[in-house]
């Protein structure tokens, strides 16, 4: 299926992309295991299209967007109520911390493209073109969402303050 | 460290969620992802269970208060003392080092550490300039790259942190981050400014967020200068009563040091009251 030489190439860019694209997945998600599943998920996407997308102007690029939307798939599946807790707990989880954990709930309740468009401007600081561009969208209305789903994040951030005490 | 437009709190509660990522490994190798070998932490737990998990240990961090300037042992009397009228310190510090969070065994008994066992960093962990290879980089993401793959030194994880009657600016000194998290602590060098070289220090609500501006006297500016300018490009941590409030790299995006005029500029993830409450206590600690 491949050359020896895509190995090499896909190795590189797998070793150099990981860091970057799992903490993506880690704000999208808020949750370390899934964020590394889906990572995994994304880059086995990648090395099964790796003759076409290694020619790709942005390798990454593309990975960051397979990934993206499978974080935001991963809400549907995980949003549904009646979980109950039955499993020890998990030691990797524990280990966020609050303000990471309000941000990513934000973030999910946010629609995806909107969160993508967030993620990609406050978080990867990318220009409002490029990230229009990346997810398909007017200027415009990447401009306005910025403003309100920046705005409803911020607001969780704040309630989260204020329920810690102050002494 | 002047702000920007884009550095609004969502924004950098991003960037922080980000980096504690940029320097992770790939759980498996490429040949093992493609061999369909992948590893899966969750060991196969529901998603579902998963983020439910997620949902309580929010409420349990919620519950604990952990306020941004308590210790993780937040319940101590040492911990509130400096409500009670003993005074605050505060002071500004090189970064020398990363330490993992300290083992439970030794936490147990902080108290017992009154002697402080000398703080070293080992040459492969240390937060140097040159370690950090920051290089300025207009087109990048953040304006630089840096060198992220500096781990805590593991050496440190058995050494408690510094008791606060412990914590003199003459010291380096092993400090938790504000977290409220055991996971994130500093080894920090002798002091450069310290509490005495402030002027005044006030909440001020600018860029979408709340951060606290400290301004200097003519003296503490000059040690802000000079401790910033030997930290150029390496990292420096404000050190507010045995926490730190936050640990940034000195003038990542510039080529060459500038002055900072003896204006500091504490952003965090402040509200008001949070940013009141710091800017009083820097106050205090004059």
């Amino acid at each position: 299926m491949s050359q020896p030489h895509d190995d090499a190439t896909f190795a590189a860019f797998y070793q150099r992309s990981w860091g970057r694209l799992f903490g993506q997945a880690y704000v999208l998600t808020g949750d370390r295991e899934l964020a590394q599943d889906l990572t995994q998920e994304a880059l086995l996407k990648t090395w099964k299209q790796w003759t076409k997308v290694a020619a790709y102007e942005s390798p990454e690029g593309w990975t960051r967007r397979v990934l993206h939307n499978l974080c935001i798939d991963s809400w549907r599946k995980t949003s549904q109520p009646g979980a109950h807790l039955t499993m020890e707990h998990s030691p990797v989880t524990s280990e966020i911390p609050a303000h990471h954990q309000q941000l990513a709930q934000a973030m999910r309740g946010l629609p995806g493209e909107q969160a993508r468009a967030l993620l990609l401007h406050d978080g990867l600081g990318l220009t409002v073109p490029e990230v229009a561009r990346e997810i398909g969208a007017a200027e415009g209305t990447v401009k306005s969402w910025l403003s309100r789903s920046r705005k409803v994040v911020a607001a969780r951030l704040d309630a989260l303050d204020r329920d810690r005490s102050w002494r | 460290m002047p702000g920007s437009p884009e550095d609004s709190r969502v924004s950098i509660v991003m960037r922080e969620m980000l980096a504690t990522c940029a320097d992770r490994q790939p759980p498996v190798s490429a040949d093992q992802l493609h061999a369909g070998q992948r590893r899966s932490l969750s060991a196969r737990i529901d998603t579902k269970v998963v983020l439910a998990l997620a949902a309580v240990v929010i409420l349990v961090v919620a519950l604990a208060a952990t306020g941004p300037l308590r210790r993780t042992s937040g319940s101590t009397p040492a911990a509130s003392s400096h409500h009670v009228g003993s005074h605050v310190e505060f002071s500004v510090r090189p970064v020398l080092c990363y330490a993992p969070p300290v083992d439970a065994d030794s936490s147990l008994h902080p108290a017992i550490h009154s002697s402080v066992p000398p703080l070293e960093c080992s040459a492969p962990y240390a937060l140097t300039a040159a370690h950090l290879n920051v290089t300025p980089d207009s087109g990048g993401i953040n304006g630089y790259t840096v060198t992220s793959d500096i781990g805590p030194d593991p050496d440190l994880a058995g050494v408690p942190s510094t008791a606060p009657s412990s914590d003199r600016p003459t010291r380096t000194v092993l400090l938790p981050g504000v977290s409220g998290q055991a996971s994130s602590r500093y080894v920090l060098g002798p002091a450069g400014v310290v509490g005495a070289d402030v002027r005044s220090a006030s909440a001020v609500h600018q860029y979408g967020q709340w951060v606290v501006l400290v301004e200097l006297t003519p003296a503490g500016a000059k040690r802000l200068d000079q401790l910033a300018h030997a930290q150029f490009h390496a990292m420096t941590a404000i050190d507010l009563d045995g926490v730190v409030l936050s640990a940034p790299l000195q003038q990542p995006t510039q080529t060459s040091f500038s002055t900072f005029g003896g204006k500091l500029e504490i952003a965090g993830s402040f509200t008001k009251a949070g940013a009141t409450e710091v800017a009083h206590q820097i106050n205090q600690a004059r």
